[in-house]
């Protein structure tokens, strides 16, 4: 075996970071792919597969759509105060900032709910699989966002994170604001364009 | 702050060698490992045993278009799904999955990592893998896929096509992980080597595209299993997804081997490679142009024929000659040390160009190899889906020839395996360019009933044929590395005089890889110790 010269420690590797960034482009494709679907088949109105759109009695409720977008913003806001305020040695307003995210994200999830039960379309239609797919899709999305939070809370609660180490919570942190970009995609397709 | 900085070559103390966990011994530290090389080599033991199943399954078809008057030895309504069969199980079960299986394996040594990045993912990546195709094989045995006649297993091959994609997504988001935050100090992005940048640039395309399958995967369940409103019934299901096996696409599967080949030929050449830059470069714009194709056929197949896609599809294939030149050319500049690996890899990167610059002419309006609506390819579309993919696992058996003895600390006969690497030549020549002859008669492409004019019998019975020989040699290939890594001659720590880092451990590697992180100074940090 060859010796060559030993090397110094490394600085820690930021494997979840990078991990995390590398997770969220391709949740995003996901989505984005979903979308490009049906931007594609919205398309073809009256050409047979879809002869209306959008199908009668269909009920688009804006006010809950833009507050979850609303909220969700105020996700990435909280998640990056998270950041700050470890950064600071402000263990207590970290933390008050995770749980803070994990309320908002479960408060966008029951506005998805909400819009759900108000949408007025069955699931067997053109219309009804593609909305209710895509925007079922982007829940289980925000249920990983909330489920992160929540895990990134505990940890930090536990004394896990330190100025000097806060790499789990700027993961975190990326991943709510990445679920936030794909959500601002869903609501300008479902919700704005329709 | 970036995430591709280099780490600070003088910074602290030196390191303690990593502690480890022992493994439990026997089956079980097999089904409950985390160490990548492990992971590695499982990745590439299954992926060869699917690579045998899916070849008979061609040889079956191959016989069976030989009397293009109907089927002997299936049943008639079966053909559309052996062949959907075929075609997902050796993009999907057999080449991805071997050359990601190599990665897993090889980059972590390459770039000086004492591990893979989230090693357990990688293990679940494996084993996901491993039920998704299991699932996936039994879904078509039970009349499912794409054209199946029951639903619910028609439901089940999709929900097993987001298993198996979704695994090597996590396979490939380690590779990428593990080049962009675990290389050795000083390694920076310029230097590290060529197959740990071809496994990265690999695993991002991959990352980025397949998601999209994974997508449209979940649309189609949805549709397919609560109100086939959407897609049309199970004969329509092909449109949707059949993207991810157009010949764009199956480039991207075989991006890592490009690297692979250079690091390969460089090693055999005993000497630096001057045009490090371009090797990186062209795989980075075979990877590139690649995407942007594949991703244009996503949603518009319409434009298969369109210029731009014929003109990025050819960029991309001009991309892969030109590794392939530059890497055959560093094989002049000294006197070379031909081993079984550089064959390998040469010829099967010369037959991945082939696939390549085959797939770019599918388009080409005058030679009508495309029709309108999907299922009307012409055989063309099957003779460059072969080029691709089986020169992709001649590939990956020329690297198997060239780390395997670092994985397993043996050498395979080298004898055996070059005449392996010839025959496995021949086989793919004749499996693929038949097809290729067939394309330009008109012959369809999954189809064993037709009227064609042409000696169609011939080319086909030649492509059957060739089904059977592929077969034989991966089967010898697998008994010559079952036979070679357990009781051949020991391979020693650098059996090839190579250049890059994980020929400076021992063979195989140690517990943590490396007891001391070497400082990196160029690409050839061996060769810089050697020369000094």
């Amino acid at each position: 075996m060859l010796a060559l010269p030993p090397a110094p420690a490394p600085a820690r590797p930021r494997q979840m970071l990078v991990g995390t960034a590398l997770a969220a482009g391709a949740a995003a494709m996901l989505v984005m792919g979903q979308l490009a679907a049906y931007v594609s088949i919205r398309k073809t109105e009256g050409s047979g597969l879809t002869t209306e759109w959008l199908p009668d009695g269909v009920v688009i409720n804006e006010i809950a759509s833009n507050t979850m977008l609303i909220t969700l913003l105020c996700t990435s806001v909280m998640a990056q105060w998270a950041v700050y305020a470890m950064h600071r040695g402000d263990r207590r307003n970290a933390g008050i900032a995770l749980v803070l995210t994990v309320l908002f994200g479960a408060a966008a999830i029951n506005a998805q709910v909400f819009i759900w039960s108000v949408w007025g379309v069955a699931f067997a239609t053109v219309y009804g699989t593609l909305v209710y797919t895509i925007t079922g899709t982007f829940v289980a999305l925000l249920v990983a966002m909330v489920l992160m939070a929540g895990v990134m809370a505990f940890r930090s609660f536990g004394g896990r994170y330190s100025p000097k180490d806060t790499e789990g919570l700027s993961a975190t942190a990326l991943f709510v604001h990445a679920t936030t970009v794909i959500f601002c995609a869903v609501w300008y397709v479902i919700y704005v364009l329709k | 702050m970036t995430m591709t900085e280099t780490r600070p070559e003088h910074a602290a103390p030196a390191a303690a060698p990593a502690t480890t966990r022992p493994e439990p011994s026997g089956l079980a530290g097999w089904i409950m490992t985390g160490d990548y090389r492990r992971v590695g080599r499982l990745y590439v033991g299954f992926s060869l045993v699917f690579a045998v199943a899916l070849l008979a399954v061609g040889a079956v078809l191959g016989f069976e278009k030989i009397d293009s008057s109907g089927t002997q030895l299936i049943d008639g309504d079966a053909v559309g799904q052996l062949f959907s069969l075929y075609r997902w199980g050796l993009a999907l079960g057999v080449a991805a999955p071997l050359l990601l299986g190599l990665a897993v394996a090889i980059v972590p040594m390459q770039v000086g990592a004492r591990s893979i990045a989230f090693p357990r993912a990688a293990a679940l990546s494996l084993w996901a893998w491993v039920l998704g195709v299991g699932v996936m094989v039994g879904a078509f045995a039970d009349n499912g896929g794409p054209g199946g006649g029951n639903s619910e297993a028609v439901d089940l091959f999709i929900a097993a096509l987001v298993l198996v994609v979704a695994a090597l997504c996590v396979g490939a988001l380690c590779v990428a992980t593990t080049v962009l935050t675990l290389r050795a100090p000083g390694m920076t992005l310029q230097r590290i080597p060529m197959a740990a940048w071809s496994g990265f640039a690999g695993s991002a395309v991959v990352l980025v595209s397949l998601p999209v399958l994974v997508g449209l995967s979940i649309l189609l369940y949805a549709d397919h299993r609560y109100g086939r409103v959407l897609f049309g019934g199970n004969l329509q299901l092909g449109e949707w997804i059949d993207w991810a096996l157009n010949p764009t696409q199956l480039y991207l599967y075989a991006v890592p081997a490009l690297g692979m080949l250079a690091d390969v030929t460089t090693t055999a050449s005993r000497s630096r490679q001057p045009l490090r830059g371009v090797l990186t470069g062209f795989v980075g714009i075979a990877a590139i142009f690649a995407f942007g194709a594949s991703m244009q056929l996503a949603f518009s197949p319409e434009l298969r024929g369109d210029f731009f896609y014929i003109a990025v599809t050819l960029g991309s294939a001009l991309a892969v000659l030109a590794v392939l030149v530059v890497s055959v050319g560093s094989l002049a500049a000294r006197k070379p040390r031909i081993t079984a690996a550089t064959v390998f890899v040469v010829l099967g990167s010369f037959m991945l160009f082939v696939g390549q610059a085959a797939g770019a002419m599918t388009g080409y309006e005058r030679l009508e190899l495309v029709g309108p609506t999907y299922g009307s390819d012409t055989a063309w579309s099957l003779g460059v889906f072969n080029y691709v993919l089986l020169g992709a696992v001649l590939l990956g058996m020329g690297a198997l020839c060239h780390w395997g003895p670092k994985l397993w600390g043996r050498r395979l006969p080298e004898g055996a395996a070059i005449g392996l690497a010839v025959i496995g030549f021949l086989a793919v020549v004749l499996v693929a360019f038949p097809d290729l002859v067939a394309g330009l008669l008109d012959q369809p492409a999954y189809a064993v009933d037709f009227d064609v004019d042409g000696p169609t019998e011939l080319l086909n019975a030649l492509s059957a044929a060739g089904y059977v020989l592929m077969a034989v040699v991966v089967v010898a290939f697998g008994l010559l590395m079952v036979r070679g890594f357990s009781r051949g001659v020991p391979a020693g720590d650098d059996p090839w005089d190579g250049q890059t880092l994980e020929w400076a451990t021992s063979s195989p590697p140690p517990p943590g890889t490396f007891d001391d992180l070497p400082v990196v100074t160029s690409p050839e940090p061996l060769f810089d110790r050697k020369e000094a």
